[in-house]
């Protein structure tokens, strides 16, 4: 077997001179445009404010966090945002900083995923919720709304059962309302998928979510999200397990809470229908031609439907 | 029993700097740990390693701008800003005598910060180390550019299968897989720290700095390149040691092991 250098270049042969720092632009995401922040490499797009990071304690461990603030407070209550399985809070990252323009905005790594520490067994949503709970405890955040995207659409209903008091307003990206069928048929698409020799099991994931993208959703935005489902295979599927075993359905219609639904035509969209005219606090948005990838392609869109549902009266 | 790990961040001059600690109950009084990890990659590497060093003394594992989650630098860096990020590192931790650790590009961020703060940083262990002489560089082209990315997915597979090759045996896929996203945190200045790493003049270096330095050399894809270094370990007490049979996964593998040779060579009274 040959020896080669780590990037595959040979070390006799070559001639010429090592290149200065290149000032690629594929890398980059511009200049500020009109006042907003390009961060190299975030690929998910340019923001008016700046996305910091932190961490704070919970149940099981330490708990990872985005958060986005305004320039003067507005009394208005904190936004606490739940991402889908297997991803991270990255899927907030562009949303939060145009939404955290008027209101503290806050995307939580769900235990076990991006850098939040893991629970010991596979939780339940009421873990997941009950470990958020803990997020707004230790910032101490008071009332707050909250939104959530697939099983943080759960985290989001069960959060709200268990702190009646503090959750004042929901908004859920789909609602995953399954027969028992379906959910058996997704438990076996969503289980443990081994890591293989070959790397050939992060083809099958990478597939699979090209199918769902948003036109205009690159591939390197694809490239830049799905990399926090590459975490953790062991146990990158709890939150999928987790999602499947919550009596959603139920929990959706005794929420005595404003819902509102935002239902793009993604993998849920079938599901997310049967939610129409099942309770009168639910709100059913349909966004057709919007898929996965819509938060980065429509932050404003969708600041200014979410804002409208938080902010309204009644 | 192994030293729990805490993650953190602090401020540097490039925004927000991510790293990952563990630390004995007591104080033992030794210098704490620095440690900078390959590119591209992330601190993550270090987890084992820095839960069994913590048992005596600060280990601290530092995510290099743009890898991690630390925040990028605004234009592509060389070593010297990496260098520069983890002075503001040990500064804003108030830690005035460190001892540092480098994989790869890590042990030229390791060369630097000695280089640059040789008040500061007591002893280097380098985890195998590639460079060229300058009259190497000027016939060289190294034209480093971020991976394609496909429909098909083969930059995922080609990735997988470049960091089982250079893996030990005994490396698992699951171990594999537990640190391979670390690799594309933000695939589009990924290649920022090998393009870094290739233009940095580690014989200018070495002749400015005195501490001595421990170079390990595991069998991996530096193998050949890293005896390189050996006529430059002019400073006292400099060692130089081959790992046979070691390669990508040693910090996972060989975790008890390396910890033992990294402390007698910290530690040793010279």
């Amino acid at each position: 077997m040959g020896r080669r250098t780590a990037l595959g270049l040979t070390t006799a042969g070559a001639a010429g001179a090592i290149l200065g720092p290149a000032r690629d632009a594929a890398a980059m995401t511009g200049p500020d445009i009109a006042g907003m922040i390009a961060v190299p490499g975030r690929v998910a797009g340019p923001t008016p404010l700046p996305v910091r990071r932190g961490y704070v304690r919970g149940r099981f461990g330490q708990i990872h966090y985005r958060i986005t603030k305004p320039a003067v407070e507005t009394g208005k209550p904190p936004l606490v945002c739940f991402h889908s399985s297997p991803n991270s809070s990255r899927v907030y990252e562009r949303f939060i900083g145009f939404m955290g323009a008027d209101r503290v905005c806050i995307a939580p790594d769900t235990p076990g995923f991006g850098d939040s520490d893991a629970p010991a067994e596979p939780p339940h949503i009421r873990d997941y919720a009950g470990a958020m709970g803990d997020l707004i405890d230790a910032m101490g955040l008071g009332e707050v709304d909250v939104m959530g995207y697939h099983t943080g659409s759960e985290t989001c209903v069960e959060i709200g059962h268990q702190r009646p008091d503090q959750i004042r307003r929901i908004v859920i990206v789909s609602a995953p309302i399954f027969t028992d069928e379906e959910r058996d048929e997704f438990r076996n698409n969503y289980a443990l998928l081994e890591p293989q020799a070959d790397g050939s099991h992060m083809v099958e994931k990478w597939w699979a979510h090209q199918a769902w993208r948003m036109e205009g959703w690159t591939l390197d935005h694809l490239a830049y999200q799905i990399n926090d489902a590459m975490r953790r295979p062991d146990i990158s599927w709890w939150g999928h397990r987790a999602a499947f075993d919550y009596p959603f359905k139920d929990r959706l219609k005794s929420v005595n809470k404003p819902v509102l639904v935002l239902n793009p035509e993604d993998d849920l969209v079938l599901y997310t229908n049967r939610a129409k005219g099942l309770a009168e606090h639910l709100t059913v948005r349909d966004l057709p031609g919007w898929s996965h990838g819509f938060l980065d392609l429509k932050p404003e869109d969708t600041v200014k439907m979410v804002r409208f549902h938080l902010d309204g009266e009644g | 029993m192994a030293a729990d790990i805490e993650r953190r961040y602090i401020d540097g001059r490039f925004g927000q700097m991510h790293l990952y600690m563990a630390r004995p109950e007591t104080d033992a009084g030794r210098p704490p740990l620095v440690c900078f990890h390959m590119s591209p990659y992330s601190s993550v590497i270090y987890e084992s390693f820095l839960a069994e060093m913590g048992k005596d003394r600060l280990a601290i594992a530092v995510d290099s701008p743009g890898f991690g989650n630390s925040d990028p630098t605004p234009q592509p860096p060389v070593i010297q800003d990496f260098g520069a990020a983890m002075d503001d590192v040990i500064t804003t931790l108030g830690l005035e005598t460190v001892d540092v650790m480098g994989f790869h590009t890590g042990s030229k961020v390791s060369l630097e910060l000695a280089r640059r703060r040789p008040d500061a940083v007591r002893r280097a262990v380098l985890a195998s180390i590639a460079y060229w002489t300058p009259e190497e560089m000027a016939h060289r082209e190294v034209i480093i550019k971020p991976k394609e990315i496909n429909e098909a997915g083969s930059h995922l597979t080609e990735a997988w299968q470049g960091a089982v090759r250079w893996s030990m045996p005994e490396r698992t896929s699951q171990m594999i897989g537990n640190v391979f996203y670390a690799q594309a945190i933000n695939p589009a200045i990924s290649h920022w720290g090998h393009q870094a790493a290739y233009q940095y003049d580690v014989e200018a270096t070495m002749a400015e700095i005195s501490q001595p330095i421990l170079v390990l050399n595991p069998e991996d894809d530096l193998w050949d390149q890293t005896p390189r270094i050996k006529p430059l370990l002019t400073q006292e007490g400099s060692r130089f040691l081959d790992l046979p049979g070691w390669a990508h996964g040693f910090l996972d593998i060989k975790t008890v092991e390396t910890a033992e040779i990294v402390r007698g060579f910290l530690d040793w009274e010279g």
